[in-house]
């Protein structure tokens, strides 16, 4: 177990994960698609992107994942949180406060950013510590998906946030 | 079984080339283009964060150290942001190419792994990542320009300190399910570690078919053969050429 930390956010990742936080926006442009057609919010210059998987992340990702969901396989986990704007914190969608625990159940092929076959994610909008969030994960399996959303939630319930 | 192989041949490879190097630079002889003659010495400071100037001299190995088990890495990203790199436990194997922003021959393979590296790897699971010193020995802007776009770059001078890496440039190739280097050693041209790896996979590749390449024809198959191939040239069973007239010795007894 590793810990990565940076900008009031540090994470365990398990043995063989890779792990980045950087500033959110640093994305290609070519990767930057699906979140843009997500509709992602504005992210203020100090806001932070974290991205773990239980593969080699590459180097080119957006941050929503785009450029490394690509490369989930059938037994991997990606965990994708992104930061938004801190006005973005009073608003009804972020309402929730935690980091939300993940169950096999609120997974599905549909909650995917742009829908892969076999794949299952999810998504929750939250803050913590007055810094708006949204968890997005993605799982290599539908079929599988129990014992690998177990440790996508094991990764996830480790992410500690400081106030900025 | 074949990574165990092409783990000893990567080693004996890199090792050799890198001794080879070593005796040159020992030499006073610079392989860089353009480098000037530099004195012969015979025991080469090895610095441990600090990158060596190529332009002084060629990489040569590390002496005070072994081949033994590889570490994961973490530091800081040249466009700001923390990242952890596992190499160990992981399937695939990963290059790691030490690199400064300063080195002259660095500058050569900052170039070269700006252009699809990986498609040269014998092994095209391979993980290529850069790993330069640490914001405090090196300049984040410099190694952000210099960054190739495809391939993580990481700031760590840990890494530098667990891996022994004594020059720059300088590679080191890390098996990752058994998570143990299998390979390291300097290069002054990408293309020059390519071959390298290339030609330890062409070995690892005979090395796996040794009773085919080596097999020895017993009597009878031999003697089949040569029938074989007689009869293919018109030779038959009892044919006189096959039993040509005797000579007289030089030494013989002449009447």
């Amino acid at each position: 177990m590793t810990s990565l930390r940076d900008g009031g956010i540090a994470v365990d990742l398990p043995a063989g994960w890779d792990g980045q936080i950087r500033a959110a926006g640093q994305s290609a442009p070519s990767t930057d698609a699906a979140a843009r057609a997500a509709g992602a919010a504005e992210q203020a210059p100090s806001a932070r992107v974290l991205h773990a998987a239980s593969f080699a992340l590459p180097a080119e990702r957006g941050d929503y994942g785009s450029g490394a969901v690509e490369r989930v396989g059938g037994s991997d986990v990606l965990v994708c949180l992104l930061e938004h704007e801190p006005e973005a914190a009073a608003t009804a969608l972020f309402a929730r406060e935690g980091i939300p625990r993940l169950t096999p159940g609120i997974f599905s092929p549909q909650s995917m950013q742009r829908a892969i076959a076999g794949m299952a994610g999810s998504q929750h909008f939250f803050q913590v510590e007055g810094r708006p969030f949204c968890l997005y994960v993605v799982v290599g399996s539908w079929h599988t998906r129990g014992p690998l959303v177990r440790i996508a939630d094991r990764v996830a319930s480790s992410i500690r946030v400081s106030r900025a | 079984m074949a990574i165990a192989l092409l783990a000893v041949l990567v080693v004996g490879l890199l090792r050799s080339h890198a001794e080879i190097l070593k005796a040159l630079h020992d030499l006073g002889v610079n392989l860089a283009d353009g480098a000037e003659h530099v004195p012969a010495r015979r025991s080469p400071a090895v610095s441990r964060h600090a990158p060596a100037r190529t332009v002084e001299g060629v990489p040569g190995p590390r002496h005070d150290g072994t081949l033994g088990p590889a570490v994961d890495l973490s530091g800081s990203l040249p466009r700001g942001g923390a990242a952890h790199v596992a190499v160990t436990g992981v399937e695939h194997g990963t290059l790691l190419a030490f690199l400064s922003s300063g080195c002259g021959t660095c500058g050569t393979f900052w170039e070269a792994l700006r252009h699809d590296p990986v498609r040269l790897l014998p092994d095209p699971s391979t993980r290529v990542v850069v790993v330069t010193n640490g914001p405090e020995a090196e300049s984040p802007a410099a190694v952000a320009d210099l960054a190739p776009p495809e391939l993580v770059t990481l700031m760590t001078s840990a890494a530098w300190d667990d891996y022994g890496v004594p020059v720059s440039p300088y590679f080191v190739l890390v098996d990752g399910p058994s998570g143990r280097v299998v390979g390291e050693g300097a290069g002054t041209s990408w293309e020059q570690v390519v071959d390298l790896l290339a030609k330890s996979v062409a070995d690892a590749a005979v090395a796996r078919t040794p009773d085919r390449a080596l097999t020895r024809m017993g009597g009878q198959d031999r003697a089949d053969r040569i029938d074989r191939e007689l009869l293919a040239a018109g030779i038959e069973p009892g044919d006189p050429s096959l039993y040509p007239a005797v000579q007289p010795s030089h030494a013989g007894n002449e009447p």
